[in-house]
């Protein structure tokens, strides 16, 4: 979240594992839903 | 406690263990001590050393009393010992402590076909190359192998068979088999001097005393050691030796060893009654499926269920003189809580009020210690000998009926509202677990590690402790940025209770997301007491991302953010509303 990248690695549900961001090592992943955009990313719409 | 004594058929105190009624047992069953290499009779002796030592009747395999059938035992015993009428029995003990030291299960390999363990008569485990190697075993400690009951003269080791292996679900080392098959060839090059033993390993682990110095005794002895593990293992059908293919990944080329014999050096796993166990007293598993400690490295002995502890192979993979230095240490713990005749709990425990609680359980269920006793329709009790003091179930309690001692709502609340008093603007609100991140906030000041001089930090004996409203205050106060800091996942001084730290959060970023707050403004991270590298890090990262929130911004959390009428569990009176 912090850098903005977006996690990929599949995560089931419900499962108890420690996870951290593979860029920036934070551990605060958030789960976006479905075409939400990530403030922090670069927008590739210019007009968005 | 209550213990079921199974029925022996068979008194113990009449019994002399003369051995008249095995001889005269018409049923043959396979040898579980031996590994299925030898049989024994329905009345037996489980193993040469069983205490006591007197015979036991297995009733599943037993014909019975009936004369036409069988009852050819009682027939012969002098000492009248055998009682088919013999019953389960249950014991009721008072106990102050329990260990548990429930041992472990063996992997089976027959799932790893490529090893042929169903299909090559002369493919064997570990464990049954102990039976065969043993002067107790079935063939008295002459080696030999099963096909043809001739002594091999080439025999392989295959290592990590069921450990270190995440496509089959075994992850973990099982610890003991490296030590375990470099004894083994020592055996082997000291029964028979001319055989030739082969390892196949990926990696040797003698870590302990002296085992160093075993592993070359092994390698002087004539042992090749091979790195690399065989993809595939033939048989020829007339000899039935076998061919094994391997990678050396030492020279890096494809090998092809003619054995007469290979043994699959099998790992460990829990044993199957684990469940049952962890259900009786309440007890947490690893993901390897062990038994979770209270702590890895302040309680490595103790249950996470206060006066239960933990000695072998349950809680991990471990040799003898682990199991062993850790079921001194349980019976050293056990006697310290029992002799001392009064035992010490926290100061700092949760309490309900119980005119307050809406009887819905929800702090019951996410107590890691099981220190709440709900039943459905009734207010929750807390086991204060058992609360250990994390604040997990005040912070879920919505209705305000559970007061943290010494971390009261109110006193977290009054230092958000005073730490945040003054340019809240310039500050980042950071919530730092007792054990860990706090620490790890320490270890960071007197490592003389730089970072920003913004944060304010508050200190809750658990990340868990830190409630939904706990984070919305700080926000209402005007924190541009708020930090939940709490220990890693393997070590959180409460076992498990910062899941609920994890979920919390989601939770409330969802919320931010809603009333149009940015998420990222809360965030979430690991700091153990070691990190003060870490801890300086996401400081330095958060200055950053606070001098990004702008005033409008904090302003509209403030508004978006404001608080609503608190949630009572006790329905206002009809007359009271009307007025």
């Amino acid at each position: 979240m912090m850098c903005g990248h977006e996690y990929t690695e599949k995560v089931e549900k419900g499962e108890d594992k420690e996870r951290s961001c593979p860029k920036c090592r934070s551990n605060s992943i958030r789960h976006l839903r479905a075409g939400a955009k990530h403030p922090a990313a670069p927008a590739d719409d210019p007009k968005a | 406690m209550k213990i079921r004594r199974k029925a022996r058929y068979v008194d113990p105190t009449l019994c002399n263990a003369c051995g008249e009624c095995a001889k005269v047992c018409p049923v043959t069953r396979p040898d579980e001590y031996q590994m299925g290499l030898s049989s024994r009779k329905a009345v037996y002796i489980p193993f040469p050393q069983a205490v006591p030592c007197s015979y036991i009747l297995n009733m599943d395999d037993c014909l019975g009393n009936n004369p036409i059938a069988c009852g050819k035992c009682v027939e012969v015993c002098e000492k009248q010992a055998i009682n088919y009428d013999d019953h389960d029995r249950i014991v009721t003990r008072d106990v102050g402590a329990i260990i548990v030291a429930i041992g472990l299960d063996v992997y089976d390999p027959t799932e790893m076909d490529e090893y042929g363990y169903t299909r090559f008569d002369n493919v064997i485990t570990s464990m049954e190359f102990e039976r065969l190697i043993c002067a107790g075993g079935p063939t008295a400690g002459h080696f030999v192998r099963p096909s043809d009951h001739e002594r091999p003269k080439r025999i392989g080791f295959i290592q990590c068979v069921g450990s270190r292996n995440p496509k089959i679900g075994r992850p973990y080392c099982s610890n003991i088999c490296c030590m375990n098959t470099v004894k083994d060839t020592l055996l082997l090059a000291d029964h028979y001097p001319d055989v030739e033993n082969v390892v196949f390993y990926q990696d040797i682990r003698a870590f302990g005393k002296s085992f160093e110095d075993m592993f070359q005794r092994s390698k002087e002895a004539g042992t090749r050691y091979i790195r690399g593990l065989p993809g595939d293992v033939e048989e020829d059908p007339q000899t039935h030796n076998l061919s094994v293919t391997v990678e050396n990944t030492t020279s890096g080329r494809l090998e092809r060893h003619d054995l007469d014999m290979l043994v699959l050096s099998v790992g460990v796993q829990p044993p199957k009654d684990l469940d049952k166990i962890s259900g009786l007293l309440t007890l947490s598993r690893t993901s390897d499926g062990f038994f979770m400690e209270s702590h890895p490295k302040l309680k490595p002995v103790d249950a996470p269920t206060r006066g239960v502890y933990f000695a072998g192979f349950c809680e991990s993979p471990k040799d003898i003189k682990d199991s062993v230095c850790q079921a001194g240490a349980a019976a050293s713990r056990s006697g310290a809580l029992l002799n001392a005749g009064k035992i010490q709990i926290e100061a700092i425990t949760s309490r309900i009020d119980e005119a307050a609680c809406a009887k819905c359980g929800l702090c019951a269920a996410v107590c890691p210690f099981g220190a709440i006793t709900w039943t459905k329709g009734s207010a929750a009790v807390v086991v204060e000998a058992a609360c250990a003091g994390c604040g997990a179930c005040g912070a879920t309690c919505q209705f305000g009926a559970i007061t943290m001692r010494h971390f009261t709502d109110d006193q977290l609340l009054a230092q958000v509202q005073a730490t945040l008093a003054d340019n809240p603007q310039d500050k980042i609100f950071v919530f730092a677990c007792n054990w860990c991140s706090y620490a790890g906030g320490d270890m960071a000041g007197i490592s003389r590690i730089q970072y920003p001089p913004t944060n304010r930090v508050v200190r809750t004996m658990c990340s868990a402790r830190v409630s939904e409203e706990m984070m919305l205050e700080a926000f209402r106060c005007g924190a541009p940025v708020v930090l939940v800091s709490g220990c890693h996942y393997a070590d959180c001084h409460y076992i498990n209770a910062n899941r609920q730290t994890v979920q919390r959060v989601q939770r409330l970023w969802d919320k931010l997301e809603k009333a149009g707050v940015r998420p990222e403004r809360l965030q979430l991270e690991w700091i153990s007491a070691a990190e003060g590298q870490k801890f300086a890090k996401v400081m330095r990262d958060l200055e950053v991302l606070r001098k990004t929130v702008t005033m409008e911004e904090i302003e509209h959390a403030r508004q978006a953010l404001k608080p609503k009428p608190r949630k009572s569990a006790r329905k206002q009176p009809a007359t009271a509303a009307a007025t």
